[in-house]
């Protein structure tokens, strides 16, 4: 059979936030360094991210310190995340911050020019350095150019299939170009994963085509565990019109700049229901919530600045109870805020240009004088591959994991703000220890006999007859169904038809096929790409079966309160020595005193 | 809303032809939209780069009844409909398959260019002071998506094929150097390099590159102008350079205050 | 899907797949420069006007000066009258106009609208030009790079432009006073003014050149304020040709006593 291969000391997959930052540290480490990424350089899904980097830098409340953010962070989680992740990320994001300007990232600027921070849902205090409103690009160009210069050998349009074993060992990974279809062996040492997302697995998702969940799916196949794969994370606000850009993400940074959302009534449902833990933070009134947001100290956020997971099921129930918008969303407001500033069109403009420039483009609507139309949308798992909190390996020896792909931080629900600062936090660690690791490794054996079954099932599509089954029906009809029977709202029922709908997916996958060559071809790309989707969704729907309370991500009609005994469990996925997933339920370890002291201090 | 007709360029670097597909058209629909049901219902194998669909990637680009644009920002309302609708790849670089073409040149380019070299941290934890109007001024520039339209349009690069020998670096190369140069930190001088090996003589400001930016970047105006001028300071203009040499180099001059205007 | 006859996209002069009518504006610019030059070369070198009398003796043009004819170097002092070039002589617009001609030719703006309509470099964006060897502004162009010495000659004739239109409102022996050729002159003074304020040499020199900025400094104001009007700069460029160029007819027809001027000087 026909490959290239290439040989590296660590083998980068992802080329996000996540995959630049731990190829770089490994490079600096002096280690031979891959990078693959399945589109361009730069073109990741981290372009995507909006409102800012979570570091207690403390630059406009000098109040935050690591402890806070940790707090924050646990809280927001609902207590299930890794508090060791936690800490690690509240006490590292600022260095992380200030090493990103130092490599040229230019951040907006308080008047003492300082990096500037804004408020951001769930963070007690303004936290997130950002730029505008594109602060994934910011961070992905200053990453890539700094990265270009430290001798980082970077694949571009690869897509990696398989990942190779020798014994317990993770030793290469296979994959193809895109452009071509030519085969690609990559031999290292050590390997780390930072394929982020798994949004492709829905509908309505604010992900791009790249979140398939490969890294989830290779690192599984391979012998990793997942973790809280059940708690998936519904941004309250995409766009929902019109029907082609459904799902494109609406800043959180809109009602960090003081937006509102509004019913059909015209009530700002927010303030009906606030939960138990955050009554003491959440403003009283509409004004206390204003001030807030224009950085008052002494004001407590508006409701809408609650957790995602909260603000996304209260668009929901407003939208079922018929309240919702016209087009099955509600309203974004941000041009009510003429009421309080002078110039506030010019104000939107200048902090929200991007969401500006999207609304004008695609919704040909002017959010400095009407509102937006918003509902909830697919955009982040917090669950993924299981990993050490300080040396992001997996249980497989040589295999790393970092970013989106990697799981523990973020419990059952995301702050926002916090996974960019968790990719350049634990994308350094994952370089740092793959490269160690990579250190005292020699390259492990490939068997041949594996390569050949591989490249057999890869190409299988091109010899079946055309008029069986069609890819990218099969991936359209699974987004449906995993949007309907295991999305924001779950039940035992339902979760239990999708997973029997899912192993006919997989027989249909048996017999999907292709036509033309392998010379960049979506439809073949497609077909791969599902046993990723397909593998992923398997893990929600088990996970989501088991965890009998609703908590962060996952809520379930059934069980809609949280309970005690599924607090202090995570639950893991496995492959079984049959081959079939397998799923258990494992306590979380006991959280130190210092933590839970900081924890307790700031109720 | 009814249907459309798009004539696309399907082949190779070994050639190829146009096309013709049927798309539906319903309300708010992109081109790219359309392009992915022609993928999914009558060309499976239609190729063509795209990614998040929001106009902040710069996958897409390509061009649109001759026009360089991001298919996923140009909605099928703003194109009429009444003729053929043509989708063809970027026309300055190599094809690759259908729309998708060879922009490996653009990375090359890029490495050329020497990073930022921060001058001593002005506060102890290793942070500088910038102002929001120092930040402004570059900010422009740092929203560039890649998306390489402005390469593409560059008639430097489109007809006369300038990649190499001798090289033009191209629009968005020039705002990148621009984006380091007026950069209040940096200390490195990059002149030397825009001058004789990206070689901004060969731009003749006729501005293609900003009619096309999506990002709605003042390439010209507020990057390649300015550029030019810092070139004109450090090797045409005997004045400014002794100016400049008196005050200890010209990217020295340019980082502490500015003389009283006399 | 059929196979369509097109093979390939055109190539060449002109060739493109843009459906607009990207060709009017190249058109209507070349006709603009071709006007222009015209008139201007014919005007050139015509019989000054500041020379000319009426029957009584008074200058035609009372107490305004033709933009052709500002600074007037002969006037001044500072070039000799009456010198033959051939069979010509050096008139005082042959003086001055070679300065804001250099201007215009190496500004900025000017350089795309003659780069697109007079040598199709390229006609339009998206538009095939004429194969040939392109050395852009390395080779004759490279003149281009010293804009700014034109940029400091013209702030002097802003200078002088400016005193000309004070004068406009002053005609000796009849005192203070207003015509339709003083509000012709401040026009195009004032076209001149923000032309000229707008330039991106201009624009450099007074603190683009600077990497530091803060909101309260001088640099950083004016930069500010020079960008502002750059954001106009080819608006500027043509209403301050156009408004030479009809200065200078209204002036000329005014001369020549094909017109009147409406003013308060009852003498006039």
């Amino acid at each position: 059979m026909d490959y290239t291969t290439h040989e590296h000391d660590v083998l980068v997959i992802g080329a996000g936030g996540a995959g630049l930052r731990a190829a770089i540290e490994a490079s600096a480490a002096g280690v031979s360094v891959g990078l693959v990424c399945k589109s361009l350089l730069g073109k990741a899904h981290t372009v995507m991210a909006e409102g800012g980097i979570a570091a207690a830098l403390a630059n406009v409340d000098d109040r935050d310190n690591w402890e806070v953010h940790f707090a924050d962070t646990m809280r927001g989680g609902q207590y299930v995340n890794n508090w060791r992740m936690a800490e690690l990320h509240a006490k590292e994001a600022p260095e992380r911050v200030r090493e990103l300007e130092r490599w040229g990232a230019v951040f907006d600027r308080t008047k003492e020019g300082k990096i500037l921070q804004r408020n951001f849902g769930g963070h007690r205090y303004p936290r997130l350095a950002h730029v505008g409103d594109r602060t994934g690009l910011e961070l992905i160009r200053t990453l890539q150019d700094h990265g270009i210069h430290q001798g980082i050998q970077v694949y571009m349009e690869c897509a990696i299939v398989r990942l190779l074993k020798d014994g317990e060992r993770v030793c290469g990974a296979f994959g193809y170009y895109r452009e071509d279809g030519r085969f690609v062996l990559f031999r290292a040492k050590a390997i780390v994963l930072a394929t982020g997302g798994l949004g492709k697995a829905y509908k309505i998702t604010s992900n791009s085509w790249e979140g398939t969940g490969d890294g989830h799916s290779l690192g599984y196949h391979a012998g990793a565990e997942l973790i809280d794969m059940e708690f998936i994370q519904f941004h309250p606000t995409g766009m929902v019109w019109p029907p082609s850009v459904r799902g494109i993400l609406v800043t959180e940074g809109v009602r960090g700049e003081g937006g509102i959302l509004v019913n059909n009534r015209g009530e700002r449902f927010m303030f009906k229901d606030i939960p138990d833990n955050y009554k003491s933070q959440t403003a009283d009134t509409e004004e206390e919530g204003w001030r807030y947001t224009q950085g008052d100290k002494n004001a407590r956020r508006p409701p809408e600045l609650l957790t995602r997971d909260h603000v996304a099921r209260c668009i929901r129930r407003e939208v079922r109870e018929g309240r919702g918008s016209e087009h099955g969303g509600v309203y974004l407001d941000i041009a009510w805020i003429k009421k309080y500033i002078p110039h506030a069109a010019e104000h939107i403009k200048r902090k929200l240009p991007s969401m500006y420039h999207q609304f004008k483009e695609l919704g040909g609507l002017d959010i400095t004088t009407q509102p937006m139309e918003v509902g909830p949308t697919t955009h982040y798992v917090m669950g993924g591959i299981r990993v050490h909190a300080d040396t992001q390996m997996t249980r497989v020896p040589g295999l790393f994991a970092a970013g989106e792909c990697a799981a523990g931080i973020n419990g059952a629900n995301r702050l926002g703000g916090n996974s960019l600062s968790d990719i350049i936090v634990f994308g350094k660690r994952a370089g740092e220890h793959a490269a160690q690791y990579a250190k005292n490794a020699s390259l492990g054996a490939i068997n041949p006999e594996q390569l050949r079954d591989i490249e057999r099932e890869v190409v299988a599509p091109f010899e079946r007859p055309v008029t069986s089954e069609n890819a990218f029906t099969i991936q359209h009809e699974l987004q449906e169904n995993m949007q309907d029977l295991a999305g924001i709202v779950r039940t035992e029922s339902e979760m239990q038809q999708m997973h029997g709908k899912l192993e006919q997916f997989w027989q249909r996958l048996g017999k999907v096929a292709v036509s033309g060559n392998r010379w960049y071809n979506p439809g073949w790309h497609t077909s791969l790409d599902l046993y990723n989707l397909l593998t992923v969704s398997e893990g929600i729907v088990l996970s989501g079966i088991m965890r009998k309370e609703s908590r962060g991500g996952h809520y379930r009609e059934d069980y809609p309160n949280k309970s005690e005994e599924f607090g202090k469990v995570n639950i893991v996925v496995h492959k079984g020595s049959d081959g079939k997933m397998q799923v258990r339920q494992e306590p979380i370890p006991e959280m130190p005193d210092y933590l839970k002291r900081v924890i307790e201090a700031n109720r | 809303m009814g249907q459309a007709t798009f004539h696309i360029w399907r082949g190779d670097k070994n050639g190829g032809s146009f096309q013709e597909y049927h798309a539906e058209i319903t309300t708010g629909m992109v081109v790219l939209d359309a392009v992915h049901q022609i993928q999914a219902t009558q060309a499976p194998d239609l190729a063509c780069r795209w990614n998040c669909k929001a106009g902040k990637c710069g996958s897409c680009s390509a061009e649109i009844n001759g026009k360089p644009r991001l298919m996923c920002m140009t909605r099928m309302e703003t194109i009429p409909t009444d003729q053929p609708i043509t989708l063809q790849p970027m026309k300055a670089f190599p094809k690759m398959k259908d729309l998708v073409t060879d922009v490996s040149w653009n990375y090359k380019v890029n490495k050329m260019i020497p990073p930022l070299k921060p001058r001593k941290p002005d506060f102890p934890d290793g942070t500088w002071h910038m102002t929001q109007e120092e930040a402004d001024r570059i900010q422009e520039f740092r929203k560039c998506i890649e998306c390489f339209l402005c390469q593409n349009t560059c008639h430097v690069l489109r007809d006369h094929d300038a990649k190499e020998q001798p090289m033009f670096g191209g629009p968005r190369f020039m705002i990148r150097v621009a984006s380091l140069d007026m950069h209040p930190l940096d200390t490195e001088d990059r002149l030397k390099l825009v001058k004789d090996d990206l070689n901004i003589g060969l731009c003749n400001i006729t501005k293609c590159c900003t009619e096309v930016c999506p990002e709605h970047i003042r390439i010209t105006d507020n990057g390649i102008i300015p550029l030019k001028e810092r070139v004109v300071d450090e090797f045409y203009d005997p004045v400014m350079w002794i100016v400049n040499k008196f005050r200890g180099g010209r990217k020295e001059a340019s980082t502490r205050t500015p003389l009283p205007m006399v | 899907m059929t196979q369509l006859t097109t093979v390939a996209p055109p190539e060449g002069f002109g060739a493109t797949m843009r459906r607009d009518i990207w060709w009017l504006r190249p058109t209507l610019i070349l006709a603009a420069f071709a006007t222009f030059l015209i008139y201007g070369t014919i005007c050139a070198f015509q019989e000054p006007l500041y020379t000319m009398k009426d029957a009584k003796g008074n200058p035609v043009l009372g107490p305004y000066v033709t933009p052709f004819e500002s600074p007037n170097l002969i006037e001044l002092g500072l070039a000799p009258a009456g010198v033959n070039l051939g069979p010509l002589l050096l008139t005082p617009a042959l003086l001055v106009l070679w300065a804001p001609g250099g201007f215009r030719f190496t500004c900025y703006f000017c350089r795309l609208a003659y780069h697109r309509s007079v040598l199709g470099d390229p006609p339009g964006c998206a538009v095939g030009e004429w194969k040939r060897t392109y050395r852009g502004e390395k080779g004759f162009f490279w003149i281009n790079n010293f804009h700014r010495y034109f940029l400091y000659v013209i702030l002097i004739f802003v200078v002088f432009h400016w005193i000309h239109f004070l004068l406009a409102f002053y005609y000796k022996g009849h005192g203070l006073g207003i015509g339709v050729g003083t509000l012709v002159t401040g026009f195009d003074t004032i076209a001149l003014t923000m032309y000229v304020g707008g330039c991106h040499s201009l624009r450099h020199l007074v603190g683009g050149r600077q990497n530091h900025f803060n909101q309260d400094s001088l640099t950083f104001k004016l930069w500010n304020f020079v960008s502002k009007i750059n954001a106009h700069h080819g608006l500027w460029f043509w209403l301050s040709l156009g408004s030479v160029m009809l200065a200078d007819m209204y002036m000329r027809l005014l001369a020549h006593g094909v017109i009147k001027d409406f003013n308060t000087w009852s003498s006039f």
